[in-house]
């Protein structure tokens, strides 16, 4: 058995508004797992991911990541933990205003002190590193075009730079291909499949598409309404457990698109 | 083809009629309060046209060197009051933005002064500090200043706001620390905002500088205060033609470089 790099113990979330979005999530992720995590939007995923690396603090439980308990830090510690952490959003959440390299830069930041990042003082080798990077994605060549000149599936790949810059050992992926088309989604599974793998990085992605869940997870995790209701392997994950993922009530259809932004914002 | 007719929207006549009825009415109850006659007005109109094209034209135009200096006043005025505003405008915006402040206490306090600055008219800032600094340069600029502060600490704070919140939340996920959320993440998204509203905080200086000189804050105000009671209106009529080029420049300036940042 591999070492667990990550370990997720009973968290519960529940946001001021009183939506229940985790009701006690537990699991482990051990060095070198590439998970996916399925569910209808407002199923929690969102916010399982963001506990993770605590932008959103869970109401109880505990995430314990390479053996420090996460909801615990300072905001010193806490830049440690997530500098390790690199994320990568459905929205690519870049600044549109920077150009490319800025982008990918910004994940050196967990990696300096105030002074230095306030005036940029970005080290030559970060500067280089980030252009090797954006190599490797196939945007050397737009290293200094603004971030809202890109198509969708450029931005992401910047997204997946900015991550790697941070030189992360643990990559959180929320919903990164739910706003692309089905060929560059594939592009963009790929290059976050392959990244991964090669630099040895434990991953956990949140999707929608059970398709690529299964063409690309060694492991599934099915969540609905807060809570695990499959931790398998993809072979193990039949059409009924599907079923049973995305069926819905009818009162979670008439809440899910309206709570999740909100629940983000926060 | 259907005859019957189809309305764009629920119909609702009588709250229309008694909305209308309700506005007719204050205004004759005001109009007679303050004993506003329309017959009177238009009585006025040829002694006002025949004194403006007597005394106020042809404006002056040899005064130009001699109202030059004051007008020079009244632009540095407004640039530096503008200048010095928005870095105070842009700290106090960070302090009381919902999506940056520091504290809650400190939001309400920077927000209550923010408003005390802006709801008191600079004018009556000019009256106030008259007693203070004495009548001059330095007294207007104070007033512009705050006056400055209050409305563009405002206009910073929405801008602020308003802003993705998206491409925060990557800086705070890498590790960033407050300040480099700030750096990284806030100011870049919202430069053009603040740089337009600056430049709107200009046109504006220029303008209440005009006024606030008449109470005693200098620069040209002052000056065209000084030529009407020496009833020189021409000379007057010279100055407010300089002011209004002044502010048209600057208007021209600003949406040029409106245009070249976004």
């Amino acid at each position: 058995m591999m070492r667990s790099i990550l370990s997720v113990k009973d968290v519960k979330k529940t946001y001021r508004n009183g939506t229940h979005a985790l009701r006690g999530v537990s699991f482990d992720i051990h060095e070198g797992e590439f998970v996916a995590i399925i569910g209808s939007s407002g199923s929690g995923k969102s916010t399982l991911l963001r506990c993770i690396n605590q932008l959103v603090k869970q109401t109880q439980g505990s995430v314990i990541f390479k053996g420090t308990a996460v909801e615990k830090l300072k905001n010193s510690e806490m830049k440690k933990i997530r500098r390790e952490i690199g994320m990568i959003f459905q929205h690519y959440n870049l600044i549109d205003r920077l150009t490319v390299i800025q982008n990918v830069l910004h994940g050196r930041l967990g990696y300096m002190n105030d002074f230095q990042g306030i005036f940029d003082l970005y080290s030559n080798e970060d500067r280089w590193n980030a252009y090797h990077i954006l190599e490797r994605v196939g945007l050397e060549n737009e290293i200094y075009k603004r971030a809202d000149q890109l198509s969708g599936g450029q931005k992401q790949r910047v997204g997946i730079a900015r991550a790697l810059a941070q030189n992360p050992s643990f990559m959180l992926a929320d919903e990164p291909i739910a706003s692309l088309d089905p060929v560059t989604s594939s592009v963009i599974m790929e290059y976050l499949y392959r990244i991964c793998r090669e630099d040895k990085i434990s991953a956990i992605v949140s999707l929608h598409q059970v398709d690529f869940a299964l063409k690309y997870a060694t492991r599934i995790i099915g969540i609905k309404q807060g809570l695990i209701i499959f931790d398998g392997k993809p072979k193990e994950l039949t059409d009924s457990v599907i079923d049973q993922i995305y069926v819905k009530g009818k009162d979670e259809l008439a809440k899910t698109e309206l709570i999740m932004p909100e629940a983000i914002a926060i | 083809m259907q005859s019957e007719y189809l309305p764009l929207k629920k119909e609702k006549r009588l709250i229309t009629w008694m909305g209308v009825a309700a506005v007719t009415f204050t205004a004759l109850v005001t109009g007679c309060i303050s004993e506003f006659n329309v017959l009177e007005a238009f009585r006025v109109i040829p002694g006002v046209l025949n004194f403006i094209f007597t005394d106020f034209l042809p404006p002056a135009v040899k005064s130009v060197p001699e109202l030059w200096p004051s007008l020079l006043d009244t632009i540095y005025m407004a640039i530096i009051s503008t200048i010095t505003g928005a870095v105070i405008s842009l700290i106090f915006a960070l302090l009381c933005a919902d999506t940056t402040a520091p504290h809650p206490l400190l939001k309400v306090t920077v927000r209550a002064l923010a408003s005390v600055f802006r709801n008191i008219p600079e004018l009556a800032w000019t009256i106030i500090l008259v007693p203070a600094f004495g009548i001059g340069k330095t007294v207007g600029l104070m007033a512009l200043l705050i006056g400055s502060v209050g409305s563009m600490t405002r206009f910073f704070t929405e801008s602020i706001e308003e802003i993705n919140q998206s491409g925060i939340e990557a800086v705070r996920a890498v590790g960033g620390s407050y300040w480099l959320v700030l750096k990284s993440g806030v100011i870049p998204q919202c430069i053009p905002a603040l740089v337009a509203w600056t430049l709107y905080n200009l046109e504006l200086n220029v303008r209440s500088s005009t006024v606030i000189g008449m109470v005693g804050g200098g620069g040209i105000g002052f000056y065209i205060l000084f030529t009407i009671k020496l009833f020189r209106y021409d000379h007057a009529a010279m100055a407010i033609l300089a002011i209004a080029v002044v502010v048209i420049l600057i208007e021209l300036l600003s949406k040029n470089i409106r245009e070249r940042i976004i």
